[in-house]
């Protein structure tokens, strides 16, 4: 099989809604430019507008192909409205000066609504407990805890952090292997390990014994 | 008159005699022409002529894409977008606003809507070409030959005044927009 046989099948004309956007993008750059050339050649000087001898303008609507003002008399009179709308607002409120002002005085209530509606959030505002500003805790004050398995049904738990308070590591574990009724060795790295899985219960007990330490400087560390 | 467009003939050149027998007629029948005579007929143009065939020596003459009139027999009619650029070519009169619909729909103008209080009589001789405006509008709703003179009609409101040859949203006003 060559390569060219394999292109030709991969090859996909684009679909239906591809061609239907691409239509849809051309006909609204097209009205733009229309729109364009129109605001331009209406900021005519003053002396172009009164000569006969120069062109008049005239705007004719997209829709029934009428000069503006008699769009009322053709078929589709609710469409030419709204196209008006979009493109020339000016002419729109000259043409259907009732109807403008009643767009006015919507969007002046809907405005005056959305303004109540603010002030009222402002006044009753929900009374709740002031949360203290946690400040955050540096690094250096952390205590790290952990928890490994040995056997099935038996963990290790190991305390990294305490030379930063100033404690003495083999006081400390002498306390805890006293309290808790464990087996406590040193690491080379000079951190307590303890047998058995004792987070719950130094969680509690530390801030207890040593006041420096407080329950936010603790925390457990996954692998 | 222009209701349908099925006949119409492949577009021909206009020869030199031509272009000059049309402005010819046009210097007779408009005097304002002369003045504004280079912008509707450009040196270097392609002027191209169709012929009807369903009515009797009718053509319509076009110029660079642009439909400027179209000639009856030896009258010189021109288009409505050459109304709307120069409203000053032609003579103007004006119709009642209750008329304006029946206009747009093909009627006849009858002499009562020109003699009411929203309609204005200007001074014109039998055969001449006229346009008509409606009552709180700015441009011309269509283009007609008078019956009588404006003497006689102040004299007898009675019956058709103007027949209407062109009007907005006729096969003619369509043509242009495609």
């Amino acid at each position: 099989m060559s390569d060219s046989d394999d292109d030709i099948f991969k090859k996909k004309k684009p679909s239906k809604k591809k061609i239907e956007q691409q239509q849809k993008q051309q006909e609204q750059q097209l009205l733009l430019q229309q729109q364009k050339q129109l605001k331009q050649e209406l900021n005519q000087t003053e002396q172009q507008m009164n000569n006969p001898k120069h062109p008049k303008l005239v705007i004719y609507c997209r829709i029934c192909t009428f000069p503006v003002e008699f769009c009322s008399f053709s078929k589709t009179p609710k469409e030419c409205k709204e196209w008006l709308k979009t493109s020339f607002n000016e002419l729109y409120a000259i043409l259907y000066p009732e109807e403008f002002k009643l767009e006015q005085e919507k969007q002046a209530a809907l405005l005056e609504q959305q303004r109540l509606i603010a002030q009222h959030q402002l006044l009753f505002q929900p009374l709740g407990k002031k949360k203290r500003n946690k400040t955050k805790v540096k690094e250096s004050d952390m205590v790290y805890l952990k928890v490994k398995e040995r056997n099935r049904n038996k963990f290790i738990t190991t305390l990294s952090g305490l030379e930063k308070h100033g404690l003495d590591i083999k006081e400390t574990s002498k306390k805890i292997s006293k309290k808790f009724g464990c087996g406590s060795s040193i690491n080379e790295k000079g951190a307590i390990e303890l047998q058995g899985d004792l987070t719950e219960e130094l969680i509690e007990w530390l801030p207890k014994e040593y006041p420096n330490i407080k329950e936010d400087m603790i925390a457990i560390k996954d692998k | 008159m222009f209701k349908k467009l099925e006949d119409l003939s492949k577009p021909t050149l206009l020869s030199k005699t031509g272009v000059k027998e049309l402005k010819q007629s046009f210097n007779e029948q408009y005097p304002f022409f002369k003045e504004v005579e280079d912008e509707i007929f450009p040196k270097k143009s392609n002027i191209q002529s169709f012929k009807l065939r369903s009515e009797y020596k009718v053509e319509i003459v076009q110029v660079d894409k642009d439909y400027i009139c179209f000639t009856k027999e030896d009258l010189v009619i021109p288009h409505l977008k050459l109304v709307h650029k120069f409203p000053d070519l032609i003579i103007k009169q004006q119709v009642d606003a209750g008329a304006i619909k029946h206009i747009l729909s093909g009627s006849d103008v009858l002499a009562p809507g020109l003699i009411s209080q929203g309609g204005q009589l200007n001074q014109a001789q039998k055969g001449q070409v006229v346009a008509i405006y409606g009552e709180g509008k700015e441009n011309a709703m269509g283009i007609g030959i008078m019956n009588a003179s404006s003497d006689e009609i102040k004299k007898d409101p009675k019956g058709h005044a103007i027949q209407l040859l062109h009007h907005l949203g006729d096969a003619l006003w369509q043509l242009s927009f495609k």
